[in-house]
């Protein structure tokens, strides 16, 4: 009797596994791009969408410096670690990030920033689109700087 | 050993090794054999509908080794998560139906820097590396260079081992790990040869005979078996040998 209910009970449990893993696999999705070489997973999911190479470069830029140091250091987790865990998001999460970046570069940052912002249920991630708005101004303010450099006569120092 | 690593250059002997002298301790096995070197039942690029008869057929047998391979075609880091899923329901099923105190299943992930980069990892892996032990599933991620695969592999790896590499002494994770003087070791080690560390903090270095040394770094260049290799193989004018010093003790 004792047998015959462990069998039972094996039968079921192979069979739960069994389920868990078909939908495991059914559940896998077939639309992400393989990886390229060496790349990073922003350029990964964005590049190709809509984002241009050169803000791709100001993202990954911001990535490294602002996330890692800035924020690690505010919240006191070890940088790699938080690196790490960044990117470690779902596959709604990912679409969620997806649209944030596509609003933040379409849209006017300035006004849609905050809004953003509270649409995420992350801190890590608001904190980190709120410091992409303040390079992408620095950026902004550094390029006007360079081109009234360009455009200012140079004196020649009086003999 | 929940999780190891394995890295050196091409053809320095790293899946060999992994293939002769780690898996015939095992019983079950699952290999993700991007490399085409792993001996076993084949499966080729496997659809979904193979995976699960492959999960059915293995499921009760007690030794096995599952050889998945990719295609030119298919998405590697895809047909990888599926191993991984197919593994951990392997050691889910050994723990719940068969008997919980047998052995882990082995998965080994061959060329993981091509189905993971150092800034990302799928779900399936962080899975298996991070959860994998409680699903009975210890994993082997063998790479060409540990600069080239996830933080993750490095940072719960309980055993590392690593044959000639160009720029060990420049990789922080193995110089924290097998210490500066052995990284500058590494990088000069012939071919065969082999450092090994692992959780206890032990390193050790192998010839190709698999002779075991203490480690190198607490011995002069005299003794060092690296250095008199060396030096022997100059003097015989480029023969080999098994780099034995005279003064040196092998453990």
């Amino acid at each position: 009797m004792n047998e015959s209910s462990t069998i039972d009970k094996q039968n079921t449990s192979f069979a739960e596994i069994e389920k868990d893993f078909h939908a495991s696999l059914e559940n896998q999705s077939t639309d992400e791009k393989p990886i390229p070489e060496n790349s990073a997973p922003l350029s990964r999911y964005y590049a190709e969408d809509f984002v241009s190479d050169s803000t791709m470069d100001i993202l990954l830029g911001y990535k490294n410096r602002a996330i890692v140091s800035i924020l690690a250091k505010e919240l006191g987790i070890e940088a790699k670690a938080m690196l790490t865990d960044l990117y470690q998001v779902t596959p709604e999460e990912r679409k969620i990030y997806k649209n944030i970046i596509q609003k933040f570069i379409r849209e006017n940052y300035k006004e849609k920033l905050d809004e953003i912002a509270s649409l995420i249920n992350n801190d890590l991630a608001a904190a980190a689109i709120l410091e992409l708005g303040r390079l992408h101004e620095a950026r902004t303010l550094i390029k006007a700087d360079k081109d009234k450099m360009k455009g200012a006569k140079v004196t020649p120092p009086a003999a | 050993m929940a999780v190891s690593f394995y890295s050196g250059f091409t053809k320095s002997g790293k899946s060999f090794h992994v293939q002769n002298k780690i898996l015939p301790q095992w019983d079950r096995i699952v290999v993700y054999d991007d490399a085409r070197c792993f001996p076993g039942d084949i499966f080729e690029n496997p659809s979904k509908e193979e995976l699960k008869s492959i999960f059915k057929k293995y499921a009760f047998k007690k030794n096995y080794r599952i050889i998945i391979r990719p295609s030119r075609t298919s998405i590697k880091e895809k047909l990888c998560d599926s191993a991984i899923k197919l593994a951990v329901a392997l050691g889910l099923h050994l723990k719940n139906c068969v008997d919980p105190t047998e052995k882990n299943i082995q998965l080994v992930i061959d060329e993981a820097d091509f189905v993971c980069t150092p800034h990302y990892q799928s779900h399936d892996l962080k899975y298996v590396i991070n959860q994998g032990r409680h699903d009975k599933v210890d994993s082997h991620f063998i790479a060409r260079s540990p600069n080239r695969v996830h933080t993750d592999i490095r940072a719960n790896a309980s055993h590392i081992v690593t044959f000639r590499l160009s720029n060990a002494s420049e990789i922080p994770f193995f110089i924290s790990n097998f210490s500066k003087k052995n990284c500058q070791l590494i990088q000069k080690l012939p071919k065969y040869w082999r450092f090994e560390w692992d959780e206890t903090g032990e390193i050790s270095v192998f010839n190709e005979l698999n002779e075991k040394f203490s480690t190198p770094d607490q011995v002069s260049d005299e003794e060092n078996p690296i250095m008199t290799f060396k030096l022997k193989k100059n003097s015989k004018g480029g023969s080999s040998g098994t780099g034995k010093s005279k003064k040196f003790q092998k453990i």
